[in-house]
C-alpha cells in the first residue's frame, strides 16, 4: 500500500490539478471554456472570461485552499493528539470563527462592507485559541488543552444558538443557518485574496513540523529527548491551525468531517508516519473539498445543496466503516 | 577519561514530596555505570533529571561540563539518548521506521537520510538483533521486542551518553545476555552508559561503577562489590541474600528480613 | 468595469431598449410579474414557480428560473438584478463586483412599505407611471373599506410553530385595516414572536388566522383550537385561513387580504 512520499503526492497533486480544472468548467450552464480561456488570455471583458475569472476561478481556488487546510490541520491534529480521531475543531477555532461571522451577520448584514465577515470570523478563531491559552495556561498538558477547547467550543455553540432565538424573523434565522451549513458558492477573487495570507501563514507555521510529529510517535518525553521542545510544538501547532481553520471557516462556513476523514483515509499510503502524512493529506483535502463542490453542483436537488452538507453526508458513514474496519483489525 | 555528565546536589520536589534529595553523581567516559534501588526510590526521576526531560529544583546538570539546560535541544539530542521504561508507540509504524527515528537528532527538517545515518541505522538494528522484526509493525511487537527496537533507536543516534531506564526488565534470558553486553560494548572509548537496573546479578557482573539510591537519596556509590555488601542490601532492600560465583558473580534474594 | 459598457454599447442600438430584469427574491418575482412587460423578464427565482409561495405562480411559470446563483445571472446580462434584503451575501457581493446593478427590495413591515416597494420595483423596471397608477388604486380601496367599526372583534395570527404578527407587520396592519384587534399586540408582541397557549386562553380571540406554508398539511391552528385547555376554558375561535401565497410577500393581494378579513369581520358580526 505504502508509495514513496514524491510519488503519492505527484498522484494526489495530479488529481487535485484535475479536479479543479473540470470545477471551473462545470456549472448550471455549460461554459464554452476555449471561448472563455481565448477571451481571458487576451484581456476580453467577455461574460464568459468574467464568468470564468471572477465566479468559476475564485470558488475553484477557495475549495483548493480550504480544503488543503481543513486536511493539513486535521493531520497536524491528529500527530500532535496522537489519536486519529482528533480533528481541527478541537482548538476551538472553526466553532470561534463560525460564531463571531453569525455574529456580523446578526447585527451589521446591511451595514458592513461584505469583507468584514471573513475578518471577523478569522478574529474569532484567533480569540478562542487565546482563550483556550488563557484557560489551559502555556505548560498545559494535552489533555488540559482539548477540555479548554471543548469548553470554547461549548461557549461558541451556545452563543450561535442564543443568536438564532433572538433573531428578529424567520428569513434572519434562515440565513444564520444556511451560513453555517459551509458553502463556496458565489465567492469572490476578494474572498479568495482575503482568506489566503491568513492560510499561508497558517501552512508556513507547519512547515518542517513532521520530523517533530514523527518523533512524537514515541511519546512526548522521548520525543523531548530527540529534540523535540513538546510545549513549542504544541502551540504552534495550535495557532497554525487556529489561522489556518479560521480563515477557511469564516470563508465557507463549517465544513465537517474532511479534517477527519482525509488523514485517516491516506495514512496507509504514507506508512502511518504522522510527518509525511501532513503534505498528502493537504493535497487529499483540496481534492475531496473540490470533488465535493463539483457534487453539489451535479446533483440535481430542489434547492441547491450546500457543500458542507455533502461532506458531512459522505463523511460520518465512510467515518463508521473505519471504525468497524478498524476495529475487525485489532479483533 | 572526561565526565561527560554529572549531577551537582540536583534536588526534586513534587506535591511537597522529595523525590530526590541533594544527588550527586557523575559518568566517565568508557564507563558502563548501574542505577539500583529498590522500587519507588528515585531512579527513573533521576534519570529524567540527568537527561534535562525535568528541571531541577536545585542544583545543576551537566552534560560536557555545559549546563544541560541552556545546551540546544537539537546538539543535547545528538550527545545524549534516552530510553524509557515503557515507551509507547502511538503509531503502527514498521520496527525499521521507529529505529531511523533514531537519527532525527542528526537531520534537519528536510534532510534525507544518507549512507552514514543508514549504516547507524543498520548497526542499531543488528546489535540488538531486531533484524527479524525490520518490517513488523511497531506496536504489534511484545514488550521484550519493543524494549529492544527502542534501544535500537537510541543506538542509531550515535550518542555519546545513554540513559537506559529498566531496559532488560522485559526481556528473556538470551536477550538479557545480550543487551547487557551491547551495552557494555557501547560504553567504552568516548561512550558511556548508564543503566537503571533491577537484576543485581546482571549490575554486579556487567556494571563498572554502581549509584545505589533509596527514597531520593543516594546510599553508596562504587565498586559493585563494594556497594552490593550484605549490609547495604539489608538496609536498602529489606532482604538476606546469597552471594557467589566468583567471575560470574550472581545474588540470590532469600528471605526478607 | 468595461463589460458593462459593452452592455450598454450593445443596448445604444435600439430606441429607449426595455430594461433587462432578473430577480433572485420571490417577493421581487411578484413585483416584476406585476410590473413589469413579458419581454423585460430575464429570469425569476426557483420558487416563483412554487404556488405555496407566489402570488402569481401560473403567470411565472412562463418565464426561466434561477437559483440564485452569481454565474446564471450574469449569463442573462440583465440591466437590473433585484436581490432580497436577505438573498445570499456572497452572491450579492459577487454580483457587484462583477459590475452588474443591484436593486435591494427590503422586507416589507408595513401597507406603506409594500406600497414603497411596490414603486421601487417600478422604477426599477422603467414603468414608474404603472407603479403610481396602481398605488393611487389600492390607496382608493384603504379609504373604501367599510370604516364603520362598532364591533372590533379579537383575532391573532397563528402560523406553523405558534408564530404570530404583532402591529408593526404587514400581517398586523392587515388586520388593522380590517377592523380586527391584535391579540399579539395586546401579549406585548410588536413585529414577530410566539403566541402561547397561556396567553391565547388569557386573551380569549375570536379567530385564529391561519396561513400555512405547506398546503394540505393538518392545519395547526385548527389543532391548537382544539386544545383540552382551550375547549375547557369554553372556547372555540373561529379559524380562517388565507392562502400562502397571499400572506408569504406584500402587493396588490395584501389589500384582498385585507377586504378578505373585513368580510370575515362583518360576518361574525352578523352571527
Amino acid at each position: 500500500m505504502t508509495l514513496s512520499q514524491g510519488k503519492l503526492c505527484t498522484i494526489l497533486s495530479v488529481i487535485a490539478l484535475l479536479l479543479f480544472v473540470v470545477s471551473v468548467s462545470i456549472g448550471r450552464d455549460s461554459l464554452p471554456l476555449f471561448a472563455a480561456l481565448k477571451d481571458t488570455l487576451a484581456g476580453t471583458d467577455s461574460v464568459y472570461s468574467v464568468i470564468l475569472t471572477q465566479i468559476r476561478l475564485p470558488r475553484a481556488l477557495i475549495a483548493l485552499v480550504a480544503g488543503a487546510t481543513l486536511g493539513l490541520c486535521g493531520a497536524a491534529m491528529q500527530g500532535l493528539l496522537r489519536n486519529p480521531l482528533a480533528s481541527p475543531g478541537l482548538v476551538g477555532s472553526a466553532s470561534g470563527a463560525a460564531f463571531f461571522a453569525v455574529l456580523v451577520l446578526y447585527f451589521g448584514s446591511n451595514i458592513v462592507p461584505p469583507y468584514v465577515l471573513p475578518l471577523a470570523g478569522m478574529f474569532g478563531a484567533l480569540l478562542a485559541t487565546a482563550l483556550v491559552y488563557a484557560l489551559a495556561g502555556r505548560d498545559a498538558s494535552v489533555t488540559t488543552l482539548i477540555l479548554a477547547g471543548v469548553a470554547i467550543n461549548a461557549l461558541a455553540t451556545a452563543g450561535m444558538s442564543l443568536l438564532l432565538n433572538l433573531a428578529p424573523s424567520p428569513f434572519a434565522v434562515r440565513e444564520l443557518v444556511l451560513w453555517t451549513l459551509g458553502d463556496i458558492t458565489d465567492r469572490s477573487m476578494s474572498d479568495f485574496w482575503l482568506m489566503l495570507p491568513t492560510s499561508l501563514i497558517g501552512w508556513a507555521m507547519l512547515v518542517g513540523v513532521g520530523g517533530k510529529l514523527d518523533s512524537l510517535t514515541l511519546g512526548e518525553r522521548t520525543a523531548q529527548s530527540m529534540g523535540v521542545n513538546p510545549v513549542h510544538l504544541r502551540w504552534r501547532v495550535f495557532i497554525a491551525v487556529s489561522l489556518a481553520v479560521g480563515a477557511a471557516v469564516a470563508t465557507v462556513g463549517m465544513i465537517g468531517f474532511i479534517g477527519l476523514v482525509v488523514p485517516h483515509l491516506l495514512r496507509p499510503y504514507v506508512a502511518h508516519e504522522p510527518g509525511r502524512l501532513l503534505a498528502a493529506s493537504a493535497l487529499g483535502g483540496a481534492c475531496v473539498l473540490l470533488a465535493a463542490d463539483i457534487g453539489v453542483r451535479l446533483i440535481p436537488t430542489d434547492s441547491p445543496l450546500k457543500v458542507g452538507v455533502l461532506t458531512a453526508l459522505v463523511g460520518a458513514p465512510f467515518f463508521l466503516h473505519l471504525i468497524v474496519r478498524s476495529r475487525r483489525e485489532y479483533l | 577519561m572526561s565526565v561527560l555528565l554529572q549531577s551537582i546536589d540536583v534536588s526534586l520536589t513534587r506535591s511537597e514530596r522529595v523525590l530526590v534529595n541533594h544527588v550527586s553523581m557523575n559518568l566517565v567516559s568508557g564507563e558502563l555505570v548501574g542505577l539500583v534501588g529498590p522500587n519507588g526510590a528515585g531512579k527513573s526521576t533521576l534519570l529524567n533529571l540527568l537527561a534535562g526531560l525535568v528541571k531541577t529544583d536545585s542544583g545543576a546538570v551537566l552534560l560536557d561540563n555545559k549546563d544541560i539546560n541552556k545546551i540546544p535541544l537539537q546538539q543535547k539530542s545528538q550527545l545524549l539518548a534516552w530510553v524509557a521504561q515503557s515507551g509507547p508507540v502511538n503509531w503502527p509504524l514498521t520496527v525499521e521506521r521507529i529505529v531511523a527515528l533514531g537519527r532525527r537528532p542528526h537531520l534537519s527538517a528536510w534532510q534525507r537520510l544518507t549512507d552514514e545515518d543508514n549504516a547507524a541505522i543498520e548497526y542499531a538494528i543488528a546489535a540488538t538483533d531486531c533484524e527479524s522484526l525490520r518490517h513488523q509493525d511497531a506496536t504489534t511487537l511484545s514488550g521484550g521486542e519493543r524494549t529492544r527496537m527502542l534501544l535500537a533507536r537510541a543506538l542509531a543516534a550515535q550518542p555519546k551518553v545513554l540513559l537506559a531506564d529498566e531496559p532488560i526488565a522485559a526481556l528473556d534470558l538470551k536477550h538479557q545476555l545480550q543487551t547487557m553486553q551491547l551495552l557494555r560494548q557501547f560504553a567504552s572509548g568516548d561512550n558511556a552508559c548508564l543503566v537503571v537496573l533491577h537484576d543485581l546479578s546482571m549490575a554486579y557482573r556487567f556494571c563498572d561503577r554502581l549509584y545505589l539510591i533509596n527514597e531520593g537519596e543516594l546510599v553508596a556509590q562504587g565498586m559493585p562489590s563494594d556497594v552490593l555488601s550484605d549490609d547495604n542490601l539489608k538496609a536498602v532492600y529489606g532482604v538476606e541474600v546469597i552471594k557467589g560465583g566468583g567471575d560470574l558473580p550472581y545474588i540470590v534474594p532469600v528471605r526478607e528480613l | 468595469m468595461s463589460l458593462l459598457f459593452i452592455l450598454s454599447a450593445r443596448n445604444v442600438a435600439a430606441e429607449t431598449p426595455p430594461i433587462k430584469v432578473a430577480s433572485i427574491n420571490l417577493c421581487a418575482d411578484q413585483l416584476v410579474l406585476l410590473l413589469a412587460d413579458k419581454e423585460q423578464i430575464r429570469s425569476l427565482s426557483t420558487l416563483s414557480h412554487d404556488e405555496a409561495g407566489s402570488f402569481y405562480f401560473e403567470k411565472a411559470r412562463s418565464f426561466p428560473t434561477n437559483d440564485g446563483h452569481a454565474e446564471e445571472i450574469l449569463t442573462l446580462q440583465p440591466d437590473v438584478v433585484i436581490v432580497g434584503q436577505y438573498s445570499n451575501k456572497h452572491t450579492v457581493a459577487l454580483l457587484k463586483e462583477v459590475g452588474l446593478t443591484l436593486q435591494t427590495l427590503p422586507i416589507a413591515n408595513s401597507i406603506e412599505a409594500v406600497l414603497d416597494n411596490i414603486l421601487n420595483v417600478a422604477k426599477w423596471v422603467g414603468h414608474r407611471q404603472r407603479g403610481e397608477a396602481l398605488i393611487a388604486t389600492l390607496r382608493n380601496r384603504l379609504l373604501a373599506l367599510e370604516s364603520s367599526q362598532e364591533s372590533r372583534p379579537l383575532a391573532a395570527v397563528y402560523d406553523p410553530n405558534g408564530y404570530t404578527s404583532g402591529g408593526q407587520s404587514v400581517r398586523g396592519q392587515i388586520m388593522e385595516y380590517a377592523g380586527w384587534r391584535n391579540a399579539a399586540s395586546l401579549a406585548g408582541i410588536e413585529s414577530y414572536g410566539k403566541l402561547t397557549l397561556e396567553a391565547i386562553i388569557k386573551l380569549q380571540p375570536d379567530a385564529l388566522i391561519e396561513s400555512p406554508y405547506s398546503p394540505g398539511t393538518y392545519s395547526r391552528a385548527q389543532a391548537m383550537s382544539q386544545h383540552p385547555a382551550l375547549l375547557a376554558a369554553g372556547l372555540d375561535p373561529q379559524i380562517i385561513h388565507i392562502p400562502s401565497r397571499m400572506t408569504v410577500c406584500g402587493g396588490p393581494w395584501t389589500f384582498d387580504v385585507i377586504e378578505l378579513l373585513q368580510a370575515e369581520r362583518l360576518k361574525l358580526a352578523s352571527e
